[in-house]
């Protein structure tokens, strides 16, 4: 072990169960190498198959053998009822309406609290931790049983779904921004606090300029997100497209769900583009 | 012993990298290749291996023709033929020896190919081979973690495990700093010195080509224009082959 | 035009003065209220619809008994052996969420490969990235309710689903991992006397590994989110039983699932990020 060729290395558990080997080569000279952790991820890996494949009773055989009820599905969702499209534009505008204020909600939420959360400019431990224990605890939650609690409470519509929208924004854009936050260079705002200013002065002219266009970046993310995540609100009851996509499916209106999706496809489509073009810009 | 006559090399776009080149390089010389960026001295190093092939004249290796071996010919050859890069051309996310073990690839079965099943014998003369460079304490760390010397260290040793009777090096030192750089040049002294193979390498700086190597060969134009001891070389020679601007040296920082 | 010319040109023989400078100072305001406008508009238009009815009847009824439940979960669910208690429950959602993942991650190969533009010809590329991008915008429970009608309802529809949905993300990060290859290596490997399987073996697969591990660890996160999800429509796993106790008001219940899923989520992000960081640097 203390060969003049090894570098002290921490020893892990598995390092301590499973000792490294020395190995010496001819000329005298030896190294240490540690042990592969592959078979033992790999042995782990099988179990989780072996025991997923158990708990689900997943057939592939099954799959392959009906697979064609998916594909006369999928021959009707290509051949999309376009007479059905009036009925299509006043769920979508929802849907669209829902995501906008969702996300302008959640993320005007989510900057007071991210800057509270990083560690470089909230200088409590205990504050920093509680909000990102309450924002890990938040993100855990589905936006799917966020709607239909929220459905519950305050009566079927797109308020229950703007109102999921905003705290699923909310714990996601918090939790990306104080990641920034915290790379941001703190120089500027010391310089700032030498000049004389006070916490907030220094923090919102050295500070802001470069949180600003991150956090406007991850909003739009989470914009984009948030359409197709509010497409499927209506589900539960919470307003928007989800509505007649159940609806469709319900009657097994193939033909007018393929209206739906297409409809739905162009609006995601033009808004990532949109939002990629502004996100490239703003970097 | 590898020999050029008449060497002509025109790359498809009609620019003519070499012309008539001759040359005479016995086993177990130290050469320098110098001239300006884009007179042809990597042209001459890859015609060498055959990652170009030669347009007119010439290439012999050991008495072997270079320029007609085909497929699996010309990858055997390629193996007593080890080459180094200026970006070293690790795979940044394996272990150093793992790095070094790719040497033994070309001549093991689909299989092991396959599943990279390496015996002991290969690991621990890869392990070796990363002695000699000096580095055998970091065999099993991902080369992502070394500095600069460090990884164009494994690449020689890399080449080195191929057992090879000649290398090539394109600007070995071109992306290390000052004493790096001096260190890896005796690395290659040593190494030619000691197992007998032959080093050519082009080279930026020509103070390190003068300090290191015993025979300087000077391009301009795909044309060479000097060819001797580095020991000879003279001030007038040396700016004839730099096209009268001054020769970089280490000194300049590049 | 030819006076204007003279004029600039005699401005630049002049030296700037502060005057100058200052009248040629970039106007960013300018920008910042049209962000901002635009904001209050589309804010406008978005909250014009989405109407605050207050409560519902039995919407404080909901909140309370939400909170009571959270606060006072049912114990004996919450540690029983049985298949409907929450631990034989949330195994089943990891199952799901394990082979999903898995299988996506395998499927997105091929598909990653085709889209990578640096590999395929361009028109070939761009056509596999529209049917990512297609796969990507039709919602998971969409998804799940078309499966449904090959698997009928159950876990297993739950992970072909997964296993689909999957795709979209997950060849999108691979195409990023495929397009920054380092191709140098591959030069050296040819250099070196190696055959073309060769070199895909030991130039391209030892890049590309880490970030595949890195990108389904990252997927299987967000696919244990998800596969509460899809319970909501019968695709095995927790969500299902969650939805019934919410919508039947035994909120005992509801709270011990709640629990259990949110203890699940964090350890399995905690876990998750941690392998990941390990990767990105190196054991």
């Amino acid at each position: 072990m203390d060969n003049e060729n090894t570098t002290p290395v921490k020893l892990t558990l598995f390092d301590k169960i499973f000792p490294p080997e020395l190995i010496t080569i001819p000329n005298g000279h030896s190294v240490l190498r540690r042990r592969s952790r592959a078979p033992l991820i790999l042995l782990l890996l099988l179990v989780a198959i072996y025991l997923s494949l158990k708990m689900t009773g997943f057939d592939m055989k099954l799959i392959i053998t009906r697979f064609d009820k998916l594909l006369d599905l999928f021959v009707k969702l290509f051949h999309p009822k376009w007479e059905f499209f009036n009925k299509v534009t006043g769920p979508l505008m929802d849907t669209i309406k829902m995501s906008i204020l969702g996300t302008v909600i959640g993320c005007l939420l989510a900057l007071p609290i991210a800057v509270l959360a990083s560690t470089n400019i909230c200088k409590s431990p205990v504050i920093v931790s509680v909000l990102r224990f309450i924002l890990a605890l938040i993100r855990t939650l589905p936006t799917l049983v966020i709607a239909l609690v929220c459905a519950l409470v305050f009566g079927l519509g797109t308020f229950a779904g703007t109102l999921a929208i905003s705290i699923f924004t909310f714990g996601i854009v918090a939790k990306m921004l104080y990641e920034s936050i915290e790379t941001i260079d703190m120089g500027p705002f010391e310089a700032m606090e030498a000049l004389g200013a006070n916490k907030f002065q220094a923090f919102w002219s050295a500070c802001v300029p470069q949180i600003l266009p991150v956090y406007l970046s991850h909003s739009l993310y989470c914009f984009e997100m948030n359409v197709r995540a509010s497409a499927i609100l209506g589900y539960v009851g919470a307003g928007g497209l989800g509505i007649t996509i159940n609806e469709r499916i319900g009657w097994r209106d193939y033909n007018g769900l393929g209206m739906v999706l297409l409809s739905l496809f162009v609006v995601v489509v033009a808004i990532e583009f949109f939002s990629e073009y502004l996100r490239k810009k703003l970097s | 012993m590898i020999e050029f006559k008449n060497v002509y090399k025109t790359y498809p776009n009609g620019f003519t990298a070499l012309k008539d080149v001759n040359l005479k390089i016995e086993q177990g010389e130290f050469v320098a290749i110098i001239g300006l960026s884009g007179a042809g001295k990597s042209t001459i190093l890859r015609c060498i291996n055959r990652m170009h092939d030669v347009t007119k004249g010439t290439l012999t290796v050991d008495g072997v023709d270079v320029n007609t071996l085909r497929g699996k010919e010309l990858r055997r050859y390629r193996r007593k033929v080890g080459m180094i890069f200026q970006s070293f051309n690790l795979v940044n996310r394996s272990t150093a020896i793992k790095n070094v073990l790719t040497a033994d690839v070309p001549d093991m079965d689909f299989f092991r190919v396959l599943f990279g099943i390496f015996s002991k014998v290969q690991k621990i003369r890869a392990l070796d081979s990363l002695d000699k460079v000096g580095i055998l304490d970091k065999a099993y760390t991902r080369c992502d973690q070394l500095s600069g010397g460090q990884q164009q260290r494994v690449a020689l040793a890399r080449t080195l495990n191929q057992n090879p009777k000649i290398i090539l090096a394109d600007e070995p030192v071109a992306s290390l700093d000052p004493i790096t750089a001096r260190q890896v040049m005796q690395d290659f002294v040593r190494i030619n010195k000691r197992y007998q193979i032959t080093i050519l390498l082009n080279i930026h700086h020509i103070d390190l080509a003068l300090q290191y190597c015993d025979r300087v060969i000077g391009v301009r134009a795909g044309e060479i224009v000097f060819d001797g001891p580095a020991s000879t070389i003279t001030q007038e020679q040396i700016d004839f082959v730099y096209n009268g601007t001054k020769a970089p040296t280490l000194g300049d920082g590049e | 035009m030819a006076e204007k010319f003279e004029q600039i040109e005699k401005s630049f023989d002049q030296k700037l003065t502060v005057a100058q400078m200052y009248l040629m100072r970039p106007r960013k305001w300018l920008m910042y209220t049209l962000i901002v406008l635009i904001l209050v508009v589309l804010v406008g238009w978005s909250g014009s619809s989405i109407h605050f009815e207050g409560l519902t009847v039995t919407g404080r009824e909901v909140a309370k008994g939400v909170v009571s439940g959270v606060t006072h979960p049912d114990m004996k669910l919450m540690f029983g052996t049985g298949d409907t208690d929450v631990p034989y429950l949330l195994l089943q959602t990891m199952a799901i969420a394990v082979l999903g993942t898995l299988i996506g991650a395998i499927l997105a190969i091929p598909f990653a490969f085709l889209a990578s533009t640096n590999i395929m010809p361009k028109p070939i590329a761009y056509l596999f990235r529209v049917i990512i991008l297609l796969i990507r915008t039709i919602p998971s429970l969409v998804w799940a309710l078309m499966w449904i009608r090959v698997t009928g309802p159950g876990a297993s529809c739950g992970v072909i689903t997964q296993s689909v949905c999957s795709i979209g993300m997950i060849s999108k990060m691979y195409i990023t991992a495929i397009e920054d290859l380092d191709t140098r290596i591959l030069e050296s490997l040819d250099a070196m006397g190696c055959n073309a399987f060769q070199k895909i073996r030991y130039g391209v697969i030892p890049q590309l590994t880490a970030s595949f591990i890195s990108t389904t660890i990252y997927r299987f996160d967000i696919n244990l989110k998800d596969a509460t999800t899809l319970g909501i429509v019968g695709a095995g796993g927790i969500g299902a039983s969650l939805v019934q106790c919410l919508n039947s008001r035994r909120w005992a219940m509801v709270g011990s699932f709640v629990w259990g899923l949110m203890i699940l989520v964090l350890i399995i992000e905690f876990i998750s990020t941690r392998v990941r960081k390990k990767l990105a640097r190196g054991q």
